[in-house]
């Protein structure tokens, strides 16, 4: 026999429900559309693509990365990782070493707005912006 | 303690009510997920771009087998001393998803395997879902001490998906 307050706690229970999983749906849903995850995924194969096939350039090369607000990555020793920053799982690219290089500096951690990726000779180097005005202001402080 | 057989009816009542009611609003919630992520699927495939680019390690990087003298790197000549099993796990690190062989053919074919454990799985590339192969010959010259000799470089890739 149902009362008529048991009635109404139902309804409120299936009201409740109804709104978890509508913010569920939407949470996941955002999390597919959004931008950043495809960002991410572009980045991380293109910057690890970008490594292999400095490996194989003959003479000395600099490539310059723009505007890359929000994108936070980590070279290790055989991969790289790039994640946005408000994001916990980050996107892998394995890519493959060459013993013979100094290789990457490793643990490099990225979170600024220009990325320069250097090769000289047997090295490949990562910049930050920060340390590439480091540098010139060094320069500069040289010449005055 | 008392048990209410009454109240304990009313439960399994209900819940025989509302389990199909889940299943189907999990269905729903289901499709609703799917039809939304189906057309913005986003899936790069680059697994061909990067063997064609590991590949081209071999014949052009001077740490692999490309000739060099005189600080002039010759692409496309080889450097027989270069084909050997040290010198090739040097230039190449060959991470777990990656097995090479190379066949270096003249009258006579070398063979170097990097990565053992993949490279005896040639046999399984027909399995597209888990493998991506690639297959390719390089018609190249060999500088075997200071003699040029003509020469077939093969290449084969194994990467696991």
């Amino acid at each position: 026999m149902h009362k008529k307050g048991d009635s109404s706690l139902e309804k409120i229970i299936i009201s409740a429900f109804y709104l978890i999983l509508a913010v569920i749906t939407y949470f996941i849903i955002n999390n597919v559309v959004s931008e950043k995850s495809f960002f991410e995924d572009y980045s991380v194969r293109e910057l690890g693509l970008t490594i292999d096939t400095l490996h194989i350039s003959p003479g000395n090369l600099k490539i310059e990365y723009k505007d890359l607000d929000g994108i936070n990555f980590k070279v290790k020793e055989n991969s790289i990782e790039v994640k946005s920053l408000d994001k916990n799982i980050p996107k892998i690219y394995l890519f493959t070493k060459d013993k013979n290089y100094n290789e990457l500096n490793y643990n490099f951690a990225f979170t600024n707005n220009i990325l320069q990726i250097v090769k000289e000779q047997n090295k490949i180097n990562l910049i930050s912006t920060e340390q590439i005005e480091s540098s010139k202001d060094a320069e500069s402080s040289k010449r005055g | 303690m008392i048990i209410d057989k009454k109240s304990q009816f009313h439960t399994t009542e209900e819940l025989i009510i509302w389990l199909p009611r889940i299943i189907v609003i999990a269905v729903i919630a289901g499709i609703v997920f799917f039809l939304i992520t189906m057309p913005i699927k986003q899936n790069f495939q680059i697994d061909k771009l990067q063997q064609g680019i590991l590949m081209q390690r071999f014949v052009y990087s001077e740490n692999c087998l490309a000739y060099k003298e005189n600080d002039r790197i010759y692409p496309g000549i080889i450097d027989s001393n270069k084909f050997n099993d040290q010198n090739l796990r040097n230039c190449f690190q060959a991470n777990n998803n990656v097995g090479i062989r190379l066949n270096l053919i003249t009258n006579e074919v070398n063979t170097v395997n990097l990565n053992d454990r993949l490279t005896e799985k040639f046999d399984f590339c027909f399995d597209k879902k888990h493998f991506t192969c690639s297959n390719y010959n390089y018609y190249v010259l060999i500088n075997d001490n200071n003699e040029i000799k003509t020469g077939l470089l093969n290449i084969n890739m194994i990467k696991i998906k």
